[in-house]
């Protein structure tokens, strides 16, 4: 440790006192939490697996057979040459002749890199019959291209031979005799479904969840607990800690992002009808799609509960579902037997749905754990916007004053004698989702409603601080006013600015689940907790009302809670220790 | 007293801009509504939806239909014949307190549904006043007369946790622990039971006093949480001053102190904080009628929204800002009466 005297600033002073309350920091942490399920809910909950070591029959299979027609019309289109192709289309065809060669091709392409993917090498024999089949197709059609018309004729002849051959011998086999049988091919669905934004927030929350661990070495190795260097090193942290996010979600676009599509509904058939034979497959641990309907689970409890039991038939065993026996025909209504599919656990196993399901038996969990993703970013984008706009409107009229402020302040009458919730409500209603989103629409309206309360309070620090000295002498000097703005009076006004914005969220989350409550909010199949607690209003689905409720009002409590302890904390009068 | 009116100008001009910028046309909507959800095209869609737009002088400019609204004008076609209309009907609007029928029921004036709602919404509405504030005061007091003690530490805890809840999820779990799928106190629906016409005058009286507890409990518990906490943070403040000081120096009895001295002076802020629970009032009444079936004004706003009325939309919110700038009015009133260092001259 330096013995170099040292003072402590106001935001050292801030931090001090808010690193002094075990609630603040108990809400921030159950905050970074619920921020994480959001942010990796699809690591958490989905129907695709991490890595996937399958044989996919079918697809192969489709690839083995429609290899031939493909090449039969690659071949019909080079006898027919590009004036005669041309002169048969009709007025509103999209491809002409060279576009049409180049289908063919790609798909000759994609379908013999789906029959290597599963062939086992030494089954393609010396000469590489696919190998040698796709040279012979894109040579035609080079040829063809370049108006050398026999040779292309006579490549695309060799190519067709080789596809019949290809269709006859190598139909997709299952036994393992005769050296032909086809081997897993492994995969990763579940990576590759990632978009780069998505992992730039899970790289950037892997940061802020280990925040606690690295700040500290950081600080001493870099640092070595010198209070003016780890002052002037927090800009450093962060711009670094958004760099690497940024790199690693730029590699990601490049490498990985929409390398390879994956139908998780076709998958999870397949393997239930053994078109696909998964070797090994891991799942998430909750092994649903958040739109994964499964009607036969339809309104099931939470299954660790007795009444969530069901016999083999799909009969409830216990509870208010058990099915009523007609006492004189003995007639059982039908019952839906449980689709036990892929991965999933078994029937009655407590985990199968921990949270209960809904109408059409979709998992609320991992609804739940999607739903975050709306809800958590629609309170915190329409507090900062918010923000933004009630800072700038409020600094305006504080420090032009005059006419100025006369006219932006009757304005924040006007808007702040508003029903805000009814504002809101009317607007989301009337706006039609199929041109604006939904959620979008609602982030705006909330902001454009609600930015009166930062305005005013805005305004009267403004009021407060133009007239004090450092503000003078920086007009004084020649600063231009933007600079005074931003400069000198903004980073002053700053404590009660985030405190009010910190409650904001808080009020956009509650407001945004509200209108998805009451029905104008996002539209399925896409979640938020609101719309998840509209599912259904019977006193008998008490857990589609209960689990979603509780998340948002845990969360609004934890952004009051932080609110509360940064007020305390920026309050001027506050005791230094 | 004179300001309500310009800005009730500005309100009803900045509801009428709001709905008429947002994308969707009721016109699509009522005809798509009546004709079963399906929109085909090639059969009279268009015609109806014109038909549709004449009859609600839909198609008029923007600024007519806004004349329309305010009056004293009649603006559709058997309105005034300056815009074109049969003259049989020539005045209309807010300023001939006439809000124009619903689109969907032809024959029902707003104004008169409007009114048998508010019949409703109102009384619960000020049940709900009455109680916050019957309720909020002792507790902030109670709490701020030894601030950081353990009962303020629990009751603050308690009226924070309460001020979190979102208002729907609260309706939904009194609806759980009360009624039939818990408890089974209380009726959770509607404003009466389904025999409730056939019963004496005290019965039905008791009826309606049981189905209003819950939707009454779930108006008061938010404005109740905000204003005990700032009738907390007031009085402490109070309490903290040198004049309570004095107070207690020349031996003045706790009671006298809290009760006379500091009392009064954190009433100040309070009272004008009635200005701010009207509008949380009016918001919170949608969603609670909407929970519990209660038919008034929050639910009548609802069913216009569900239908794209714009008639019901626009009488409903210019009713509950005029409602708000009322109880601005009434605060400032109070204001005066509660601090005599301040006059409206």
């Amino acid at each position: 440790m330096s013995e170099r005297a040292y003072s402590k600033d106001y935001w050292d002073l801030v931090l001090d006192q808010l690193g002094r309350r075990s609630l603040f920091k108990l809400a921030l942490a159950v905050l970074a939490l619920l921020y994480g399920t959001a942010i990796y809910a699809p690591l958490l909950g989905s129907d695709r697996p991490y890595v996937l070591e399958a044989v996919n029959y079918e697809e192969y299979g489709v690839a083995q057979r429609t290899l031939y027609p493909v090449t039969l019309s690659v071949g019909r289109l080079i006898r027919q040459g590009r004036e005669e192709y041309e002169a048969g289309l009709p007025d509103d065809a999209t491809l002409d002749w060279d576009g049409a060669l180049a289908a063919e091709v790609d798909g000759a392409r994609h379908m013999t890199r789906t029959m290597r993917r599963f062939l086992p090498p030494a089954a393609m024999g010396e000469e590489d019959v696919l190998a040698a089949y796709l040279t012979r197709v894109e040579g035609a059609v080079a040829a063809a291209r370049s108006g050398e018309l026999g040779a292309a004729e006579a490549l695309a002849d060799e190519a067709k031979a080789l596809a019949k051959r290809i269709r006859t011998e190598y139909a997709a086999s299952r036994d393992a005799e005769d050296g032909r049988a086809l081997v897993p091919a492994t995969s990763h669905p579940l990576w590759t479904s990632i978009t780069a934004s998505e992992f730039f927030f899970m790289v950037l929350w892997a940061f802020v969840l280990a925040w606690p661990l690295w700040n500290r070495v950081v600080n001493r190795a870099v640092a070595r607990g010198d209070r003016e260097r780890v002052r002037a090193l927090r800009k450093k942290k962060l711009a670094l800690v958004l760099g690497v996010s940024a790199l690693a979600a730029g590699l990601w676009k490049v490498q990985v992002d929409g390398s390879m599509t994956f139908d998780a509904a076709t998958f999870k058939q397949g393997i239930s009808s053994g078109a696909i034979v998964a070797e090994r497959a891991v799942f998430p641990p909750v092994p649903y799609g958040f739109a994964e309907m499964n009607s036969g689970e339809n309104f099931r409890p939470p299954t660790w509960m007795a009444n969530a039991e069901i016999d083999t038939e799909g009969y409830y065993v216990r509870g208010p579902r058990v099915p009523k026996v007609d006492p004189v025909t003995g007639f059982r209504p039908p019952g839906a037997p449980v689709d036990e599919r892929h991965a999933e656990p078994l029937r009655n196993s407590e985990w199968r749905h921990a949270l209960g399901t809904d109408s059409v038996g979709r998992d609320l969990l991992v609804r739940m754990l999607w739903g975050g993703r709306v809800s958590l970013s629609v309170g915190l984008v329409s507090a900062v916007l918010l923000v933004l706009i009630g800072t700038t409107i409020g600094a305006c009229a504080g420090y032009f004053g005059g006419r100025v402020d006369l006219v932006l302040s009757r304005f924040m009458e006007v808007v702040l004698c508003f029903p805000a919730f009814f504002l809101i409500l009317m607007v989301v209603a009337f706006t039609d989702p199929s041109v604006v989103s939904p959620i979008i629409a609602i982030v705006v309206v909330i902001a454009c409603v609600r930015w009166t309360g930062v305005a005013r309070l805005t305004r009267g620090e403004f009021l407060r601080l133009r007239e004090q000295e450092f503000t003078l002498a920086a007009r004084a000097t020649g600063v231009p006013t933007h600079r005074i703005i931003f400069r000198h009076i903004l980073p002053n006004a700053i404590g009660p600015i985030l405190v009010a914005g910190a409650f904001s969220v808080a009020a956009g989350i509650l407001t945004e689940s509200a209108l998805s409550f009451l029905g104008f909010g996002v539209k399925h199949p896409i979640p938020s907790w609101g719309s998840l607690v509209n599912e259904s209003r019977s006193a008998e689905h008490w857990w589609i009302q209960l689990f979603p409720g509780l998340v948002i009002f845990v969360t609004v409590v934890c952004y009051n809670l932080v609110g509360e302890a940064i007020r305390d904390a920026v309050d001027p009068k506050m005791q230094v220790q | 007293m004179l300001w309500i009116v310009p800005t009730m100008f500005g309100i009803t001009l900045l509801v009428f801009t709001a709905i008429r910028l947002a994308p969707g046309d009721p016109a699509t909507v009522m005809i798509g509504i009546s004709s079963g959800g399906e929109m085909r095209e090639g059969e009279d869609v268009q015609a109806r939806i014109d038909a549709f737009r004449y009859e609600h002088a839909l198609d008029k400019s923007i600024l007519v239909q806004y004349l329309g609204f305010i009056g004293p004008f009649n603006v559709t076609p058997d309105g005034h014949p300056w815009f074109g209309g049969s003259g049989a009907d020539p005045w209309g609007g807010l300023l001939a307190l006439d809000l124009g029928q619903e689109f969907q029921r032809k024959s029902m004036p707003i104004a008169e549904e409007l009114a048998r709602r508010l019949k409703v919404t109102v009384p619960l509405s000020l049940v709900s006043t009455l109680l916050i504030y019957l309720f909020a005061l002792p507790a902030g007091i109670y709490s701020a007369v030894r601030p950081g003690s353990r009962r303020d530490a629990v009751l603050t805890v308690a009226l924070f946790v309460l001020y979190s809840i979102p208002t729907f999820w609260a309706g939904l779990m009194l609806i759980l622990a009360f009624g039939a799928a818990g408890l089974d106190w209380l009726p959770v629906l509607g404003l009466h039971d389904k025999d409730a016409a056939d019963l004496g005058s005290w019965a039905y009286a008791w009826d309606t006093v049981l189905h209003c507890i819950l939707p009454i409990a779930a108006l008061t518990y938010g404005g109740l949480a905000y204003l005990s906490r700032q009738m907390r943070v007031g009085m402490i403040e109070v309490i903290r001053s040198d004049y309570i000081r004095t107070a207690r120096a020349k031996g003045l009895s706790e009671r006298v102190v809290v009760m006379k001295h500091a009392l009064r002076n954190s009433l100040i802020p309070v009272v004008t904080l009635f200005a701010s629970i009207l509008p949380l009032l009016i918001g919170g009444s949608l969603i609670v009628e909407v929970v519990f079936d209660v038919p008034g004004m929050g639910r009548y706003a609802f069913e216009g929204l569900i239908a794209r009325d714009y008639g019901i939309i626009m009488a409903t919110t210019t009713f509950s800002a005029l409602m708000t700038l009322v109880g601005i009015l009434l605060s400032d009133i109070a204001y005066a009466l509660v601090d005599p260092r301040i006059s409206y001259e």
